[in-house]
Formats: C-alpha cells, sequence, structure tokens
C-alpha cells in the first residue's frame, strides 16, 4: 500500500452541534469517562459563534511518537496514528505533549488511549463511527493531499501538521428555537 | 524489414542500439537522460561537444536547442514526458533521408527503454520508500524483522544510524519542485557517498530523509555531524549553485532500529524551530535547540505577552530615538554574547557596542551581569523571534 495521509474534514457551515460523533464516539468506547472525539463551542458575546469537532488528528509529525519513551506508538501507511498499549507504561508524555491532547491517561488501566479512526471499521471498508454518525455530513474522512492546517496558536503546531481540514462557513448561519405558541 | 532496422531491434541495451546506428550511418552519437546524465555513447564522440552538452544543461531543459549549432539534438519525450536527448555530432541538414529515418527510429527505441527503466526504477523505489516508511514510522511488529527486510535493500539496521532531514526553506511550485528536489537528492547523494558506506536516501512530503549508519566508536556526536553537514552543504552549494536555500535539522543518534522514528521526529523538529534562528540555509540539531523546545509547546499569545512585558520598554526607546537597542541586544545573545563576534555582525566598534549594552541597561533597569537577568531577556529574545516569523 502506498504511504498516505487519511485525516478529518470538518465542514464549519454545516455542523449544528448536534454533539452525535460524540455520543458516538461514546458508545464505541464505554468504558472512557470522556469520548476521544468532542465538541467544542466557539464561545461569542451571547451565543455559541460556531462548533468544532475535534479528536486525535493523526500529525504528520506526531508529537506523541517522539516523546514516548516505550516506542508505543505507530503510524500506518495510511496516516494513522496508532497507540500499543501492551507497551504503555503510562508515563504520561504523550498526555502533555500533543498540542490537541488527544492521547488520555484511561483511569481503569492508568495506560493512555487514543482514536484509532476506527481503523477495524476502515479495514471492513466502513466509515469512522464519527463520521457515520453525523446527520449533517459536517464530519468527513478525506485524505490529505499536501496542505494542512496553518495554526498561529502554537509554533509547534507548523510541523506537527494535523491531518484536518476546515471548510470555512461563507455566511454566518444562525439557528432560532421556535417557542410552542410559535413565537420565536 | 529493412536490415539495418532489424539488428536495431535486435539489440538489447542503449549502447548495442547507438553501435548499430554508428555502424550503417557513421554518426556519432550521444544519449543523456532528462538530468543531463550520460547514459550512453559512441567511442568517437567528441569530448568538447560533451562537455558542451554538459554545461548547457539548463538549456537543453529549456529546450533551447539552438545553443547547440553544429549538433543534432533530439528530445526523447512520451505523452509529453521527457525522458531524455539524443544528440548526433553534424547537423541535421547534412544528413541523408535514410540516416535521419534510422536516427529517428533509433530515438523511439531508445525513448522505449529510458521510459521502461524508468517505470522499473519507479517501482523499486516504490517499494524500497514503502520499506523506509515503515522504519521512519515505527510501522513494523519486530525489530528483527525489519533488519531482516533491511538486508535485502543493502541497509544494516542492526548498526546506529542518524537521521538528517533537508528541505527548501520557501515552497516551490509544479514541475521545478520535483526537478530540484531530484537534483538535490542526487546532489546529496554525490556528497555524502564519498564519506559514508551507503547512505539511504528518500524524499518524503517534500523533504529529503537521509539515513546513514555510524561505524565509528565511539559514534560521531551532533556537533561533529554537524560540521560534515556544512560541509556537504557547501559543497552542494558549489557544484550547483542556482539551488534555492534549504536548512538541514539533524536527529540525536539512537541505537536501535525502532528508536529510528524519534530520530527522524527530532530531525523534523530542529528543521523547523531552527528556522526561528536561522531562517534560511541553516544546520540545526535536535540538542542544540534548547529553550526553543520548550517555547514551541507555549500559546503565540502568551510569548508575544511575555516579550512585551521584557522587551517593550527598549522597543520604544527604539522607536522614539530612532535606535538599534532591540537588534544589538538580539546579536549580543545570537553571539553567545562574544563582544568582538557580535561587534563584527553589527558593523561596529566593541566599544560602541559596550556603550550600547550600559545604555540597555539604564533603558530597562537592570544589570545583565546578572545571570536571572541574562535568562530573561535572552528567553524574551527568543520568543520574540518566534513570534515575529510566525506572523
Amino acid at each position: 500500500m502506498e504511504p498516505q495521509q487519511l485525516g478529518f474534514q470538518v465542514d464549519l457551515s454545516r455542523c449544528v452541534g448536534c454533539r452525535a460523533c460524540e455520543k458516538a464516539c461514546q458508545h464505541k468506547h464505554p468504558d472512557l469517562p470522556r469520548a476521544f472525539r468532542h465538541v467544542d463551542e466557539w464561545a461569542g458575546d451571547r451565543r455559541e459563534q460556531g462548533f468544532l469537532s475535534m479528536s486525535c488528528n493523526h500529525c504528520t509529525s506526531p508529537e506523541c511518537m517522539r516523546v514516548c519513551p516505550a516506542g508505543c506508538y505507530e503510524k500506518r501507511r495510511n496516516g494513522i496514528v496508532l497507540h500499543n498499549s501492551a507497551k504503555c507504561i503510562g508515563c504520561g508524555r504523550c498526555v502533555g505533549a500533543c498540542p490537541f491532547h488527544a492521547p488520555r491517561i484511561l483511569p481503569h488501566t492508568g495506560k493512555v488511549g487514543k482514536c484509532d479512526m476506527c481503523r477495524e471499521r476502515l479495514a471492513e471498508g466502513k466509515q469512522p463511527q464519527c463520521v457515520e454518525a453525523c446527520p449533517v455530513e459536517a464530519l468527513r474522512l478525506c485524505v490529505m493531499d499536501g496542505q494542512y492546517m496553518n495554526s498561529q496558536d502554537y509554533p509547534l503546531v507548523r510541523y506537527t501538521q494535523p491531518s484536518l481540514k476546515f471548510i470555512k462557513a461563507k455566511q454566518p448561519k444562525c439557528f432560532w428555537r421556535e417557542d410552542r405558541d410559535g413565537k420565536r | 524489414m529493412e536490415k539495418d532496422k532489424e539488428e536495431l531491434w535486435q539489440a538489447e541495451d542503449i549502447t548495442g542500439k547507438l553501435m548499430v546506428v554508428q555502424r550503417y550511418t557513421g554518426l556519432e552519437m550521444v544519449l543523456l537522460d532528462n538530468l543531463g546524465e550520460l547514459r550512453g555513447t559512441t567511442p568517437k564522440f567528441r569530448a568538447e561537444n560533451l562537455s558542451l552538452l554538459r554545461r548547457k544543461r539548463q538549456a537543453l531543459q529549456k529546450n533551447e536547442l539552438k545553443t547547440f549549432a553544429g549538433l543534432t539534438v533530439l528530445p526523447l519525450e512520451q505523452n509529453k514526458q521527457p525522458w531524455g536527448w539524443l544528440v548526433a555530432d553534424c547537423p541535421q541538414e547534412s544528413m541523408a533521408e535514410p540516416v535521419w529515418c534510422l536516427f529517428l527510429e533509433l530515438s523511439l527505441q531508445l525513448t522505449f527503454l529510458l521510459w521502461h527503466e524508468g517505470e522499473l526504477n519507479a517501482m523499486v523505489r516504490r517499494h524500497r520508500e514503502q520499506f523506509l516508511y515503515d522504519i521512519l514510522y515505527h510501522n513494523f511488529a519486530s525489530s528483527e524483522e525489519v533488519i531482516n527486510l533491511g538486508k535485502n535493500w543493502n541497509m544494516r539496521l542492526d548498526k546506529p544510524h542518524h537521521v538528517v532531514v533537508v528541505e527548501f526553506d520557501q515552497p516551490l511550485q509544479g514541475n521545478r519542485r520535483e526537478q530540484l528536489l531530484a537534483e538535490l537528492d542526487k546532489e546529496w547523494m554525490r556528497v555524502l557517498s564519498a564519506r559514508f558506506v551507503q547512505p539511504v536516501l528518500m524524499l518524503l512530503r517534500m523533504q529529503l530523509v537521509i539515513l546513514f549508519e555510524d561505524d565509528r566508536t565511539p559514534p560521531r556526536n551532533q556537533r561533529e555531524l554537524a560540521e560534515i553537514m556544512t560541509d556537504a552543504m557547501a559543497r552542494i552549494k558549489e557544484a550547483f549553485p542556482t539551488i534555492p536555500p534549504f536548512s538541514v535539522g539533524i536527529g540525536r543518534l539512537h541505537y536501535s532500529v525502532s528508536e529510528i522514528c524519534r530520530s527522524f521526529q527530532e530531525a523534523r523538529q530542529a528543521l523547523s524551530l531552527g528556522r526561528f534562528r536561522q531562517p534560511e540555509n541553516g544546520i540545526t540539531c535536535y540538542d542544540e535547540l534548547g529553550v526553543l523546545k520548550l517555547l514551541s509547546h507555549i500559546r503565540m499569545e502568551e510569548l508575544d505577552d511575555f516579550a512585551q512585558e521584557a522587551l517593550g520598554v527598549l522597543m520604544e526607546y527604539d522607536d522614539a530615538n530612532g535606535t538599534e537597542l532591540l537588534k544589538t541586544l538580539e546579536i549580543y545573545f545570537q553571539e553567545n554574547e562574544s563582544m568582538p563576534l557580535a561587534a563584527e555582525r553589527l558593523f561596529i566598534h566593541a566599544n560602541t557596542l559596550r556603550n550600547r549594552l550600559k545604555k540597555i541597561e539604564t533603558v530597562l533597569g537592570v544589570e545583565l551581569n546578572q545571570a536571572d537577568v541574562r535568562v530573561r531577556f535572552y528567553v524574551a529574545c527568543q520568543a520574540l523571534r518566534i513570534v515575529r516569523h510566525s506572523m
């Protein structure tokens, strides 16, 4: 198999913040106190301005791989960064090093766990659970074609190159809750 | 089929085909590949013409064939992809029609041979790159397995390996990018082969990754390796003066094949963070990153706040008085607090530098001979560089 880089594409104009992706991840990993995927809100002055669905970004240069003293991390030819818990000593270096805090110490094992992009589903030709659960198709799987997110937040992210694509909303979309009497 | 063409078909390799045509036509010919390298020649092709072709390689690549008066230069292309050039040492006008026809027939057959060889090489390279990808990203089950597989590629992976990453400093566009990367690959291979046993080079996502084993006891440290790389870089720039600026990152030496992935990530980090110190033509060792490694984990706003708190007064003073105190302080730290080196870089006398440093102390209200003060302002200068280069 030719090396490639799979990644997540988040269409910010479609995401309505329903958290179906988060719930699907939680359903797949019921032992976790919190799902690997989480939806963050961009808070505005008065109401939410947008939603950001995040999990492990399977970086091109994974910082977790650099810092792990036990060699637990590997990157498959499709770009997925996997963690081998059998080797993990639970030191937590990767937890602190990841700019997105994707790896987590699991309380019931004391070892690290992270998103594996549902690799067994991918092997069966299916989409990851979170992607499949998205009702508005805001979250998709994509092949990165050399265009990586250029984050201004951390100098580190310039070189880790997270495999994450955002499609920005062209114009603001507002959702209003309608009361039972028909008034907004 | 005519006898000459039949014989041409039967000849299996490049030299064989050239010799058949030479025997029937008397033409002296040479074949160059798409990088301008000599692939085959008839014995009496004049050395001065070959030298001209080598010197004017760029004219060949730009298809400026008028430069080669007195020669017939035929580009070998298939589906608009250049594979090389077939050159005869007489002008086309002087060739009789049957000679020209056989020359054209030869060009077609050589195009096929070069294309076929290119396809085979591409396939071998693909398999080799997949194997190297697995090593660089720790994508294997056991070290023994990968060491055994490495023997098939003449790699002694049981030995400690250095990992070096080379990348152009500015993004390059389109065909030029591929061509320049191939040139960079070739030049590094040429320079390193003279010094190391079978260096392994691989192009991966617009970067050139170099692996070479260290057979010395004790192994070379990063400083020695940086000196070797500086020398190699100078040789490459001398041989290829038009090459765009590129930087080099060097990872630490790890002794096991399963740790090459760490060394690779370290080299990439050194390359990326090293650009904050030297934006172009830099060579950075991972061990030398120092405080930059820590600063890279801090949010840009916090870095900016820290730099402004420490150096804001100096910036305001510079703006109000048209002085260069901040630049002086930065260069003083960059030159490791060496008065003569910093003065030389600033094109000022050492006494002027002393006066400026006193002025800096007055403006900031500190004494730079105290360690904690020096560290604070050194870190602030580094943070400021990161913020400036990230804008």
